[in-house]
């Protein structure tokens, strides 16, 4: 993970670390079978950081802590449906799709609960 | 080519013209190969758009809504009449931009433009036709109050469809090669969006919940 996706919270960091490498797994050489596999642990894992993240959100009193968690669902909600709708599972689309949310949410989204200005 | 040319003038009539021809519509061929290829390359669409989830669990996504079941039957009806009248925008201008012709030729721009001129229809519509369904004073309760309403929560999924489309399409435009590749993935957004209006109602709920009983028991028309 590039520097410019650490926050500076080293527990986020680090699954953040771990949900880069799980995109990163689309790519590698798996069959429907086991990209199947790799949905569920991206869903699994997304929604243990997520839950990390909204603690640490009412331990620091996060202003758009409401906000955060809504966009949270949203991409659970995606995951869901592309893990529910196995068929239309293309590793490169999903790729594209997931990379690019997640580096978006944490240079824009996840950055603004380490701005002072965000926190009560 | 001269030598071509003397092979020539040396062949009775009816074999001239034979060549000629040849030459000509060889030359033809040449100018026009990107044109002729286009034509011959030209593939059916693999995918049925109107086989997908959005148009054909039509009756699932409705018996979903209808089975929202909140502390009041008027309030049940209000967010049920709200979820059906955003799923029937979304679907008819689904529809209307999967049989739109000029797609075909359309760039990546233009497409683009197109597909949140669509979105901004769907909003417009179902708001547009609610404001007529429950009457100006639920309508701005409801759907326009600027910190708790449904459109401000459910902007966030308008704009995360709109990113989604947006940078999907520009950072990988190899990813989808085709116009039915793009436009499925743009309807997947759009179920996805109507699944996350059903969550997107229990936050509406949760957040004015005293201020509706009132208005609900005062509104006599409502539906």
């Amino acid at each position: 993970m590039k520097d410019k996706y650490k926050l500076g919270i080293d527990i986020i960091d680090e699954q953040h670390q771990k949900i880069f490498d799980l995109i990163e797994k689309l790519y590698e050489n798996i069959d429907k079978k086991g990209l199947e596999i790799i949905i569920n642990e991206l869903k699994r894992y997304s929604l243990y950081h997520f839950e990390t993240e909204e603690k640490y959100f009412n331990n620091i009193n996060f202003k758009l802590a409401v906000e955060h968690t809504q966009l949270h669902n949203i991409f659970i909600e995606t995951i869901d449906y592309y893990y529910e709708n196995s068929e239309k599972l293309n590793k490169k689309k999903l790729y594209a799709f997931l990379q690019t949310w997640i580096k978006k949410h944490i240079l824009i989204e996840d950055k603004k609960y380490t701005l002072k200005e965000n926190i009560e | 080519m001269d030598t071509i040319i003397k092979l020539i003038e040396t062949l009775p009539l009816a074999w001239k013209i034979v060549m000629v021809s040849i030459i000509v519509i060889g030359n033809l061929v040449y100018l026009f190969r990107k044109q002729i290829i286009k034509i011959f390359k030209k593939k059916e669409p693999t995918i049925n758009l109107k086989e997908h989830k959005l148009f054909t669990e039509k009756s699932y996504l409705i018996h979903k809504i209808k089975m929202i079941s909140l502390d009041s039957e008027k309030k049940s009806k209000l967010f049920q009449q709200l979820l059906l009248i955003k799923y029937e925008a979304i679907r008819k201008h689904a529809i209307i931009l999967i049989e739109n012709k000029e797609l075909e030729n359309i760039s990546n721009k233009h497409f683009l433009a197109l597909i949140i001129k669509n979105m901004t229809t769907i909003v417009d519509e179902y708001n547009e036709q609610l404001k007529f369904k429950f009457g100006e004073e639920l309508f701005e309760m409801v759907m326009n109050h600027r910190e708790k309403g449904f459109n401000i929560i459910h902007e966030k999924t308008v704009t995360f469809i709109k990113s989604a489309v947006d940078e999907t399409f520009e950072s990988d435009h190899v990813v989808f090669t085709t116009i039915e590749d793009k436009m499925d993935f743009l309807l997947d957004l759009y179920y996805i969006a109507m699944k996350i209006a059903m969550t997107d109602i229990d936050i509406v709920y949760n957040n004015f919940n005293g201020d509706l009983t009132r208005l609900l028991k005062n509104c006599k028309n409502c539906f």
